[in-house]
């Protein structure tokens, strides 16, 4: 199996924990809870809070998420009101077809347009910069609590500092400074910088418990091994452990650090869900090994060659009867949706179209917004159902639910 | 160079995203002024609420004398922490005119 160079696995190898840990699930009845979030007491409210005791850096942060409100609630919109008088007074037609950077350009020719969009990029990039400067002016002290929980349980920890990493995975998405995988708090970073992007809707892992309360069960309702592909900081992982306690629970990611952070969050919630450093699309796992797989956001942020191979890999180690659950903004929520539908046609959709890809480190956006994946998922031997009911994982955010389950 | 660059700590080289050198206004003074602007907002914020925060403390506790406020003298000492202090607020607010587009 994978050369682990690098295994903090409590309290044996990872290896040993995944046999001894099947056969106490298999013996047991499936149990499956639903998640309530409950920040009524003191002590909820603040289990999956990151709170830095910096009250200037949570005061800039606090500042800056009121400030992407206001961009986007209040700066964006007149921008939007104004684009079509700015084609008409350029004698440019509303739906002219444009390639996307042209469109950009072409509509920063409005003020309005332009600094609403300088202001949405300078808030995402002063977002990242205060908190890459407080993790690092503090970076022995984070250190130091990383590797102490390295080595503790209740869960698993394995790193593989030899992985050879896919290209696409080394970008810095969203423009977080070193990405997932070049900033060794790239983790710490990521949990403060989100918290910031779902304005305050999830403080407590609330849109992570709803999308785990909304995982579909296979038909025959045994759940002893769940996955979570691209965990980022596991805060999916740690809800499918919530929602299903009886289940062995596994979150790989690609980045050294993300799991890391992943392993130290979960260490602090005592909650035993293993975390691997490894690809989604060669994760490792024996055939025919898990019930259910899940991933959240992640499809969005790989290449469309990549995404086949993730698919065609979940296939492989889903058990016969086993669904996968992967939770993104590319999926279509209707079979005969074309991305390009969904996005709109015309300069200003365009536009908006380059503005969210490549002014905020998306550059896989454009090319998963055209892929068909329930099609994709039936090629390599799924079946697709859609609920058409979409998950409602806090005020901003629903995510259409796509089931593709493994024929038994 | 900080002790823990010398503890493994799993990261690879990334593919920078070069954001920082779009243009987007047109002209760059202007995207820089825009983005210290707003830095300068959140120092703000940071400050008043900081402000409020201990003014309420020391008001619960009796102890905040708001004439003595007024007169405070720094020592050599709390001098040189302020500037250090300073010093970094600067690089913090106005470090976009570093950047070399
Ligand atoms: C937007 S984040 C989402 C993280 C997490 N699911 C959450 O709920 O926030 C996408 C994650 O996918 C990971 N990722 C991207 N490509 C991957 C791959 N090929 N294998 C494993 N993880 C990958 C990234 O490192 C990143 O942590």
């Amino acid at each position: 199996m994978f050369n682990r160079r690098t295994v903090f696995a409590v309290p044996a190898a990872a290896a040993a924990a995944v046999g001894a840990l099947t056969s106490k699930v298999t013996q047991a009845a499936t149990a499956v809870k639903d998640i309530k979030v409950d920040v009524s007491t003191d002590k909820e409210a603040k289990r999956h809070d990151i709170h830095t005791e910096d009250l200037d850096l949570n005061s800039a942060q606090a500042f800056l998420t009121g400030f992407r409100k206001y961009v986007a609630r209040n700066v964006s919109p007149v921008a939007r009101s104004r684009a079509e008088a700015y084609l008409a007074s350029k004698g440019v037609a509303k739906d002219k077809e444009m390639s996307s950077p042209e469109a950009y350009a072409f509509m920063l020719g409005d003020p309005v347009y332009a600094w609403a969009s300088r202001l949405s990029v300078t808030t995402q990039q002063l977002t990242w910069h205060t908190l890459v400067e407080h993790y690092h002016r503090n970076a022995d002290n984070y250190m130091s609590e990383m590797e102490k929980a390295d080595k503790s349980g209740p869960g698993t920890l394995e790193l593989n500092p030899d992985l050879r990493l896919p290209e696409y995975t080394k970008h810095e998405i969203h423009i977080q400074p070193g990405g997932y995988v070049g900033d060794a708090f790239a983790g710490h970073i990521y949990h403060s910088g989100t918290k910031n992007f779902y304005q305050e809707e999830n403080d407590h892992d609330e849109i992570h418990a709803s999308l785990a309360n909304e995982l579909r069960l296979p038909a025959d309702g045994k759940v002893t091994r769940v996955l979570d592909l691209g965990c980022g900081i596991g805060q999916l992982t740690t809800a499918c452990k919530d929602r299903f306690p009886q289940a062995e629970v596994w979150g790989i990611d690609v980045g050294g650090p993300m799991v890391r952070y992943s392993h130290l969050r979960a260490t602090k919630l005592n909650s035993e869900v293993h975390f691997a450093q490894r690809l989604a699309e060669d994760t490792k796992f024996p055939d025919n090994h898990f019930d259910i797989i899940t991933s959240y956001i992640m499809f969005h942020e790989v290449t469309q060659e990549a995404s086949r191979k993730i698919i065609a890999e979940a296939h492989r180690i889903l058990r016969p009867g086993g669904v996968f659950i992967p939770y993104d903004f590319v999926m279509p929520p209707k079979e005969q949706d074309t991305a390009a539908g969904r996005r709109g046609t015309g300069v200003v959709a365009a536009a908006g179209s380059y503005a969210g890809s490549r002014m905020n480190g998306e550059p896989f956006i454009p090319q998963q917004s055209v892929m068909n994946f329930p099609e994709e998922m039936r090629k390599v031997g799924f079946t697709t159902a859609r609920d058409f009911a979409p998950v409602r994982a806090g005020k901003p955010f629903t995510f259409p639910t796509l089931v593709a389950t493994k024929t038994a | 160079m900080p002790e823990s660059n010398k503890r493994p700590d799993y990261t690879v080289d990334p593919i920078r995203s070069g954001v920082e050198k779009e243009v987007i206004t047109g002209n760059p003074h202007i995207d820089n002024l825009m983005t210290v602007v707003v830095a300068l907002g959140a120092e703000l914020w940071a400050s008043k609420r900081r402000e409020a925060v201990l003014e309420k403390m020391l008001e619960e506790k009796g102890v905040i004398n708001r004439a003595k406020l007024e007169a405070h003298r720094p020592t050599k000492a709390e001098e040189a922490a302020e500037d250090e202090m300073r010093d970094a607020y600067i690089k913090r607010v106005f470090s976009t005119f570093t950047r070399n587009i």
